[in-house]
């Protein structure tokens, strides 16, 4: 292969592979159509809210899963309170960690379809990437999570907190 | 001092809403009209109405009665944050940027925290930027102090934070400590400032500067953001803008207030964009530049007894720094979710992490930033805000989470979690400071910023500043600025009383 071929090739598969994830994030990821249940969320991303969920808390020591206490509900109701703008690069986000799974063993399964053991480890790659971008996007995802989860009555129960205003420890 | 609750009994009169305006058009005219209800559009309201002066308020956020707060978080984001929590800087590091929202504005939100600005700071001022009448600071500080009440942190509401700050900071030589000074003297312990305070027992601008300004007269309308100032012949004479349904965003009515002046009090993002999106203004070109935030990061740790955080002042003490003055040291708490976000690990290890709460205890900094951000407005939606940290304040951090990680493990902890990434709780002093010292990319850091200013910086030189020294802008003539984008620069202090001190200087020229 001459220099003029291989620059050829190169540049043609970088534009198939530009054009494959423009597709991708065109096609499948952007704006997708609400569920039912839903204003914003789409029934896949449903789907991933709620294993994304169970794999953040997974329930030990009597605290509750996370799948257990509604998180899509209230990740819609926090999407539809921020700017159009935020709220779409937060709903790539989610896409964005589903379809990257599929490269965290060269396997070929979506996040969302992995079980428990390797959804957490996905997301503690997320959460201690050296990649500043992409564990700061992540933090974003933890903390919105974490209101949803951390506000339930019986989240609150479970962790032994009593929050009373007293001033006393 | 006693708390005013008076101005809820003006819903409906001189007060506003979506919810209670029914009039159609909103056509009037008057003296003043002032662009937001924060610490410095109520104090200048305040003064300008006692002055005798016919004033009207516009809000874009909603005006709340006594006992409207709860510890919720969520609740909190949506309806007293300036978009709804989600400000973010971008740059060499990544900050949320917190800025409060609402009649009362930032103070709804903040934790009372009540400092003069340092006298070198006040001084450079002075000197570099021609702010002469901070020589009369005792004055204005006094009367801004009368009108907020701030008091030490009282002992019996500080909380176990305050008690383990106390242990550990009295074992650092040199170390200035003490009780936290705050305008709460209704306090109970709550430890959720940041949620707006469950007891009603902060005294915010609505609470104080408000019912002064509405017993002379002054009107407010809440849920009505400004979208153009309306100038002629380089003169300010109105704004217009729309009353907007806080739930549906639909227009209840559209505003147009003639004015003889026009006082921006928005805030250090609102304000320079409101003049960018109006093309206003900006001859000098520092418009939305100058943006300093006060950045802070912290240290989390896990003591052997129960400190329960949630429990007694959000910021009871506080600590100088013995070396640095540039850094300030602050108890903290925040919600579960927060520590979560920052300090917990994902999967099976989420639910002891939540479990130990009760024993976490908590103590952040901020630093007087000489780093300089800059702000960008779009047509619409959020502004683009841009800020790199430099190497002088990557220097103060290293610093800073020294100090309060070393004020732990003195304190008796066990295990320091310093706020950087990848690191984990240490269980010893030097483990944690070797570790500390490695850390070369400011992005490692997990900084914190809600003290945005300097962005429509004030000084006697149009090129290099946008608002003359006595509040109106270099290019428009009454056309004035009076909230935090004034400041020349950082102030190394929690910013609520510096911000009312400046307006009442402002309202001063205003009112003659």
């Amino acid at each position: 292969m001459d220099r003029r071929t291989f620059l050829k090739a190169l540049g043609g598969t970088g534009a198939t592979l530009v054009g494959a994830i423009g597709m991708r994030i065109g096609g499948f990821w952007w704006d997708q159509t609400p569920s039912t249940k839903m204003k914003l969320l789409s029934s896949h991303e449903i789907l991933i809210v709620q294993t994304m969920a169970e794999a953040l808390f997974p329930g030990d020591l009597g605290m509750p899963a996370g799948n257990s206490v509604g998180l899509p509900d209230f990740f819609d109701h926090y999407l539809m309170t921020i700017s159009e703008t935020t709220a779409n690069l937060l709903r790539l986000l989610l896409h964005a960690i589903d379809d990257m799974a599929i490269f965290a063993d060269m396997g070929v399964t979506r996040f969302h379809l992995r079980p428990l053991e390797e959804r957490i480890e996905i997301l503690r790659a997320w959460d201690e990437s050296w990649l500043g971008p992409r564990r700061g996007a992540f933090t974003s995802l933890k903390l919105i999570f974490g209101m949803g989860y951390c506000e339930r009555p019986e989240v609150i129960q479970a962790a032994g907190l009593d929050y009373t205003c007293t001033g006393k420890s | 001092m006693k708390l005013d609750f008076s101005a809820q009994e003006y819903v409906g009169g001189q007060i506003q809403s979506a919810a209670t305006w029914t009039k159609g058009p909103i056509d009037l005219k008057c003296d003043v009209v002032i662009v937001g209800a924060g610490p410095g559009g109520l104090t200048s309201a305040a003064k300008l109405a006692e002055a005798g002066l016919d004033v009207i308020v516009v809000e874009g956020g909603s005006y709340w009665k006594p006992r409207s707060f709860t510890r919720k978080q969520s609740w909190a984001l949506e309806h007293i944050y300036q978009d709804a929590g989600a400000r973010v800087m971008q740059g060499n590091a990544f900050v949320p940027l917190a800025s409060g929202r609402g009649v009362g504005g930032g103070t709804l939100v903040n934790s009372g925290i009540s400092f003069r600005t340092p006298d070198y700071v006040l001084d450079e001022w002075m000197s570099e930027w021609g702010l002469e009448f901070w020589a009369d600071r005792d004055r204005l500080y006094t009367e801004v102090e009368e009108a907020i009440g701030p008091e030490p942190t009282r002992m019996d509401v500080a909380g176990g934070n305050t008690h383990v700050a106390i242990r550990g900071f009295s074992k650092m030589p040199g170390v200035h400590h003490t009780y936290m000074p705050r305008n709460t003297p209704g306090c109970v312990g709550c430890g959720t400032c940041q949620t707006g305070c469950p007891s009603s027992g902060k005294a915010s601008s609505d609470v104080t500067w408000l019912p002064r300004a509405l017993r002379k007269g002054a009107r407010l309308f809440t849920n009505t953001l400004v979208d153009t100032i309306v100038t002629t012949n380089k003169r300010a004479v109105g704004v217009i803008g729309r009353m907007l349904d806080p739930e549906t965003k639909k227009v209840i009515a559209t505003v147009n207030i003639k004015a003889d002046r026009v006082v921006l009090a928005a805030g250090a993002v609102n304000t320079p964009m409101l003049l960018q999106r109006n093309e206003l203004a900006n001859s000098s070109g520092w418009v939305g530049k100058n943006l300093h935030v006060q950045p802070g990061c912290g240290a989390v740790a896990r003591m052997e007894d129960e400190v329960k955080i949630w429990s007694g002042a959000s910021q009871g003490y506080y600590a100088r720094h013995p070396k640095e003055r540039e850094i300030l040291a602050e108890t903290f708490s925040a919600p579960l979710e927060a520590f979560f976000a920052q300090a917990g690990t994902v999967g099976h290890d989420s639910a002891s992490f939540m479990r130990d709460f009760k024993r976490l205890s908590a103590c952040g900094f901020l630093i007087r930033d000489g780093s300089g951000g800059t702000i960008s407005a779009g047509k619409t939606g959020p502004p683009s805000i841009h800020y790199d940290v430099s190497p002088d304040d990557q220097r103060k951090f290293m610093l800073g989470v020294e100090f309060v990680t070393e004020m732990f493990f003195l304190a008796g902890s066990q295990a320091v979690r310093p706020l950087i990434s990848h690191a984990k709780f240490f269980t010893s002093w030097n483990e944690a400071r070797q570790f500390i010292r490695s850390v070369h990319d400011i992005a490692e850091f997990m900084l914190y910023a809600s003290h945005p200013m300097g962005s429509c910086r004030m000084g006697n030189d149009p090129k290099t500043s946008v608002v003359r020294p006595d509040g109106r802008t270099h290019d428009i003539e009454n056309l004035y600025i009076s909230d935090s984008s004034l400041h020349p620069t950082s102030l190394g202090v929690n910013p609520q009383m510096t911000i009312m001190a400046h307006s009442i200087a402002i309202a001063a020229h205003i009112g003659r």
